[in-house]
């Protein structure tokens, strides 16, 4: 028998590359799938169904603050959560179908798809509701609210779309960690049951618990007894640190190099709680 | 010329199982078989040579690097691919955007060239009409291929298939077997599978594992050549027989240490195989 013999020495792939391209590459691939999930489909359908037609059928036509309403409360009240079970789902995909152990000798790293489904939540659920949110911004700008006060600040607004995006990498970083069955719904109850628990306004030398929960702290959301006591800025620069923290929790996922990213963690972890701190 | 492969001394325990107990094994050009009954390190010894798990003592070279470097590592899979047993695929993806998403995964861009590439190995492995369906809507058959197309991206210098043909039909496995024939010329191929028949049609050399342990290397007729003189057809079942079937037109097939005076038949690659193993499991039981 003859056999054809092969150098033997490793050479590129076809097309391999060393640059950032396939990092956003397989961003741009996981927004697609994280914004595609049934989930919001399912999802905003039902806040729809809920509130959206009762308050749109009590007039001949919606007007510009009903959908202004409308809109703001379905992000503000279903984006985060919503964000974080379709990107959990995504997340936890390749391990849920076994899909995983074609993928684990692939040459991107598990750190680097942690990073990949990261971005995905960045460019895929955070751009979407960014939309979103300009639209709102120009409808309310047009918009003749009886009582001011329900139109929304610029920092509110973006305080919204930072609960989407922490809401997916909260999403990210638990079907990462916990790679059991039930962990959807343990992410679930933590970000649905506390953190309205964290939000009740309380009397005391805790009145200030509510801003560190992970909402909108401005007037049009939180209740007026407590909202004076801290710093919009300071609380998005909070929401801010502590998307960072669960993007930082994804990296240290895989043991190889997690020496750097402790040292990461540590400041994001520093700069988060001086953010709390300077909040309140 | 040096061998794509090589193994030398490999033992991986988990638990209280030794899954590897010293294996030492050269994979070159063209196809290897890997044979050997459930349980025998076959997966385990595929999955340490496709970068996915590190061996707990010895030694493994591929394509001249070393898989427990970093940087080895990352060489080595760009020229690496994998099949493994039982392929999973996420829910929603069409042929050809999961084949996509693996190429991505293997740092293919730009996106141009990548989809070129995509395109290319599912026209290798005849899928184009259906590119477009949902991998989940195929059949097992046609999944294998899926797979078989994502671990041909980037033309591998290695290929690793962890039983490709488990479960399909015939005419499956004989489809199969073609594209595995063609994967093997000019790049190494090792192939874990049940099938003697599979083995004895592709592959130059064969490697059986038993228990961790290797328990032949060689070619498909060397291991066929072990059983010479002892398979014999007879009325019925010998006592003197390892091992003995019926066949379909009556005759009972026997292995073993014949009986004097009979006369023994040519062997196949699975009466070597079936010897072998056998003989192994009863000294195990001694």
């Amino acid at each position: 028998m003859t056999v054809e013999m092969v150098d033997v020495q490793p050479r590129e792939a076809v097309g391999a590359s060393r640059t950032a391209g396939p990092l956003l590459a397989l961003g741009r691939r996981e927004a697609r799938r994280i914004v595609l999930s049934p989930v919001y489909a399912v999802g905003f359908g039902l806040v729809f169904v809920t509130t959206g037609i009762g308050s749109f059928t009590e007039g001949a036509l919606p007007t510009a603050e009903h959908v202004y309403e409308f809109i703001g409360l379905m992000l503000v009240m279903m984006g985060g959560l919503l964000t974080y079970l379709a990107a959990h789902l995504v997340t936890s995909s390749a391990r849920r179908t076994n899909a995983d152990r074609q993928l684990e000798s692939s040459t991107m790293s598990s750190r680097s798809r942690g990073g990949a489904l990261c971005l995905g939540v960045v460019f895929g659920p955070s751009a979407v509701a960014a939309g979103l949110l300009v639209v709102l911004a120009i409808i309310g700008s047009n918009a003749a609210f009886p009582d001011g006060s329900q139109r929304l600040a610029v920092v509110e607004l973006v305080q919204i779309a930072l609960l989407i995006v922490g809401g997916g990498v909260f999403g990210v970083m638990t079907a990462t960690w916990l790679r059991f069955p039930g962990s959807l719904l343990l992410g679930f109850l933590v970000l649905g049951l506390g953190t309205p628990q964290m939000y009740q306004p309380t009397v005391g030398p805790v009145d200030t618990l509510p801003w560190f929960a992970p909402f909108v702290t401005g007037p049009g959301f939180a209740e007026d007894s407590w909202v004076n006591l801290g710093s919009q800025s300071w609380h998005t620069a909070y929401l801010v640190g502590l998307c960072c923290l669960a993007v930082c929790a994804v990296m240290l996922h895989r043991r190889v190099g997690r020496g750097r990213w402790l040292l990461v963690s540590a400041g994001v972890f520093a700069a988060t709680a001086f953010f709390g701190w300077m909040q309140v | 010329m040096s061998p794509t492969v090589v193994v030398n001394d490999v033992t991986k325990r988990f638990a209280r199982t030794q899954a590897l107990a010293g294996v030492t094994v050269e994979v070159s050009a063209g196809v290897t078989g890997l044979l050997g009954p459930n349980g025998a390190g076959k997966t385990t010894l595929l999955r340490i040579l496709a970068t996915v798990l590190g061996p707990d003592s010895g030694s493994v070279r591929t394509l001249g690097l070393d898989p427990a470097d970093a940087r080895d590592r990352t060489r080595i899979r760009r020229s690496l691919g994998y099949l493994p047993q039982e392929p999973g695929f996420q829910r929603g993806f069409s042929v050809f955007e999961f084949v996509d998403y693996v190429a991505i995964l293997k740092e293919l861009t730009p996106a141009r060239q990548r989809h070129d590439e995509v395109r290319r190995v599912i026209a290798a492995v005849d899928l184009t009409s259906v590119s477009g369906k949902r991998v989940r809507a195929l059949s097992g058959g046609m999944r294998r291929r899926v797979a078989l197309a994502a671990a041909l991206l980037g033309d591998p210098q290695l290929l690793v298939l962890d039983e490709p043909t488990a479960g399909l039909d015939p005419e499956q496995r004989l489809r199969f077997r073609e594209l595995v024939s063609q994967a093997g010329e000019g790049r190494a191929v090792l192939l874990s599978t049940h099938q003697t028949e599979d083995v004895a049609a592709l592959c130059h050399h064969v490697v059986v594992l038993h228990e961790g342990l290797v328990l032949f290397r060689g070619s498909p007729s060397e291991l066929a050549q072990r059983a010479e003189g002892h398979v014999w057809f007879a009325e019925d079942r010998d006592p003197s027989a390892r091992i003995a079937w019926r066949t379909g037109d009556g005759s009972h097939r026997n292995l073993g240490d014949p009986p004097a005076g009979v006369v023994t038949v040519p062997p196949t690659l699975e009466d070597g195989y079936l010897l072998l193993v056998g003989a192994r499991d009863e000294e195990a039981a001694a």
